[in-house]
């Protein structure tokens, strides 16, 4: 296996949120967000990160790239160098040096582009803003990179209102891509695009990631476009890694009852397929007041009295195959016929 | 499965030839250029498509929802099982804000929207809300149309409806507005629910149920469903009969089990190959539709897809309007690759 190049230790999330019914001076109550998260990236490899809105997901995309700051816990960086750096510690300049590894691609292509910058503008202002570069050489590199991007470089002074939701994806793809990164955080980068304008936004991630040896986080929600791009893939619920395994080994053998009835779930494009799924009852329940024990208890029907009361830790049942859930290996849990 | 004796009789709805122009800065938009369908009494039809290309129109259209601008020509005609012998009514002939159209509109023909956080209104309970529909369509009396209402909310899987009936639209989570305004669209027993996008927004565990619910609600009540969606999976586990729309034209019907054992139409193939199902891997490449959709103004008569497909015959695709042609009893394609030996030889 490859090295690691992110190393996420015990990353901890508390947000402050004042209950509806609290006076005016009460204190806030803490909410637990992401709580002991730890996991390596390798270098080159696309881990996704799945699960239901809430569970915070994006949240810990956002935490790996200090968009907001994390309350606990350790990222660790590996540079080029080789040096091993804590992300969340870096201040000032050193931050900024590294800021331009790691890029992010948000979910929304309408409101991540600036209405009123030109896509040009929005694809060089990276460059500008941490190189002093000379005019031709920073319009050269725009041009090769929206090229890359399958951009056409002829409609570069167009405003982004110009664009269909697939082309404004690839302009925040090459906005990422002009620093070079060496990560690419992409938060539920495919979820608001038409089926056909999907496939190709992911072939050319994939496609790029091939040519640049870039390394991928990939959040989303949906299990069929995760097993199509990842190599491994890590299941959150309410703030923690409940299963986190190699793609393949998951979608064949789930080993946690929150996994298996997430693949269950997705609709199959086949009429003729067997329907029957497992439904879970109820919704995901509220961070703020989490169940005692193993958070997944009251929807699991595999409960039994000691999920309510002990909280299961994530621990390695296979090679590189981590489950957090206390019969892991007793449960026979349905995965996915491979075609 | 269930017996199909319904079969011969007449269909609750048939659309014939329905038109929808919209006067844009730039030309005039056909959104919606001659789609026929019916729906058939009890059965879902599901209609998909991607963005733009006139589903939501095309439905909304079914109960003259849709806004001035849109200029509406062809017949819709229903048939309310209740009027036996008698014609029927054409929608499109009723004045758009009438009160013909008032009393079939959330009574008999009623719709769920995809963003049920913009269809209910912020400023009124959930039971107020729901309420409303009944008191106009079945009852003057509020209490009775509370016992409905909150028989409705138990029916959709709302625990504690008493607590729920007076809470406001922000206290609800996303699935459960989803299940409400489906009590909602229920509560006076339609014949044909509308339900456009009903589970986009929603988390797939969250999804499965409230299709789960929609299913038996239907088995239950024997209504009909026009199922607006983007995702074939849906269409695969819910839907009769399967309508593919490009461009505001459908370009391929048939039952759902051919559609899929069988697609004719180069985007129907193209749309079901480019969805990433489960059991694919990385290694695999997903094959896209290249390019995107174009608008709809000012169009040429030719085939809608002909720029972004792969098997087009120049100088006939684009030379002329594309006639339908039937691949048997119930599957019908837009398509020259189809047609007749005297429309693919020479145009």
């Amino acid at each position: 296996m490859t090295k690691a190049m992110l190393d996420v230790v015990g990353l901890n999330k508390e947000f402050q949120v004042k209950p509806k019914s609290a006076k005016l001076f009460a204190k806030p109550t803490k909410v637990q967000v992401l709580s002991d998260i730890s996991f390596e990236l390798y270098e080159g490899e696309t881990l996704s990160i799945v699960g239901e809105s809430g569970c915070g997901k994006t949240t810990l995309g956002r935490c790996l790239v200090k968009g907001i700051p994390a309350t606990t816990g350790q990222v660790i960086y590996r540079t080029e160098e080789e040096e091993r750096v804590d992300f969340l510690k870096l201040k000032g300049k050193e931050a900024k040096r590294l800021r331009r590894d790691i890029q992010m691609i948000f979910q929304d292509p309408y409101s991540s582009l600036s209405p009123r910058m030109s896509v040009f503008d929005i694809i060089s202002e990276p460059l500008v803003a941490n190189f002093k570069l000379s005019r031709s050489e920073v319009e050269e590199r725009v041009k090769d990179i929206a090229e890359k991007a399958g951009l056409n470089a002829s409609y570069l002074r167009r405003y982004p209102h110009a664009f269909s939701g697939g082309q404004r994806q690839r302009i925040a793809i090459a906005r990422a891509l002009i620093m070079k990164p060496r990560l690419i955080v992409c938060d539920e980068a495919v979820s608001a695009l038409d089926v056909s304008i999907q496939a190709q936004i992911i072939n050319l991630l994939k496609d790029l990631q091939e040519q640049f040896k870039i390394t991928y986080l990939f959040i989303s929600h949906d299990l069929s476009i995760v097993q199509n791009i990842s190599d491994r893939v890590a299941v959150m619920h309410l703030g923690r890694i409940v299963e986190l395994a190699p793609t393949k080994a998951l979608f064949a053998g789930p080993k946690h009852p929150y996994t298996e009835a997430l693949m269950s779930a997705v609709p199959q494009p086949d009429p003729e397929a067997d329907h029957s799924r497992i439904i879970l009852d109820g919704e995901v329940p509220n961070p703020a007041h989490p169940p005692s024990g193993c958070h997944f208890h009251p929807r699991c029907a595999y409960r039994t009295e000691k999920c309510e009361l002990q909280s299961p830790e994530l621990r390695e049942i296979a090679d590189g195959h981590s489950v957090a859930c206390h019969y892991a290996e007793q449960l026979n849990l349905r995965g996915v016929r491979h075609d | 499965m269930t017996t199909q004796p319904l079969a011969t009789e007449q269909p609750l709805l048939s659309v014939r030839n329905l038109k929808i122009r919209i006067q844009m800065d730039n030309g005039v938009m056909n959104a919606v250029d001659g789609v026929d369908f019916e729906i058939q009494k009890g059965k879902t039809l599901g209609l998909v498509g991607e963005s733009g290309c006139g589903k939501s129109l095309t439905s909304r259209s079914l109960i003259s929802l849709n806004p001035k601008e849109c200029e509406t020509s062809g017949s819709i005609h229903y048939r309310p099982s209740d009027s036996e012998g008698e014609k029927g009514i054409d929608i499109l002939s009723l004045e758009p804000n009438g009160k013909a159209i008032r009393s079939i509109r959330g009574r008999r023909i009623s719709m769920i929207f995809q963003e049920p956080m913009t269809a209910f209104s912020p400023m009124y309970t959930i039971g107020n809300q729901i309420m409303e529909a009944i008191r106009i369509h079945r009852t003057k009396d509020k209490k009775e149309a509370k016992q409905i209402a909150l028989q409705m909310l138990s029916k959709v899987g709302i625990s504690d409806e008493e607590k729920r009936f007076d809470q406001y639209p922000h206290e609800f989570s996303g699935g459960m507005r989803q299940r409400a305004m489906i009590s909602m669209a229920l509560s006076c027993n339609p014949e044909l629910l509308i339900a456009d996008e009903p589970t986009t927004a929603l988390d797939v565990t969250i999804q499965a149920q409230v299709l789960e619910l929609m299913r038996s609600l239907q088995q239950e009540f024997g209504m009909s469903i026009l199922l607006v969606t983007h995702d074939l999976g849906i269409i695969a586990q819910m839907c009769d009969e399967v309508a593919v729309m490009y461009l505001g034209k459908i370009v391929e019907q048939a039952p759902v089990k051919e559609l899929f054992r069988n697609p004719k139409h180069p985007y129907t193939k193209g749309l079901m190959r480019s969805m990433p199902r489960l059991g694919g891997g990385k290694e695999k490449r997903l094959e896209s539709i290249e390019g995107s959709v174009p608008m709809a103004i000012d169009m040429p008569p030719m085939c809608s897809f002909y720029e972004r497909c792969k098997d087009r015959i120049e100088g006939v695709c684009n030379a002329s309007a594309v006639p339908i042609t039937s691949i048997s009893e119930d599957h019908t394609v837009r398509c020259f690759l189809y047609s007749e030996p005297e429309g693919g030889e020479s145009p």
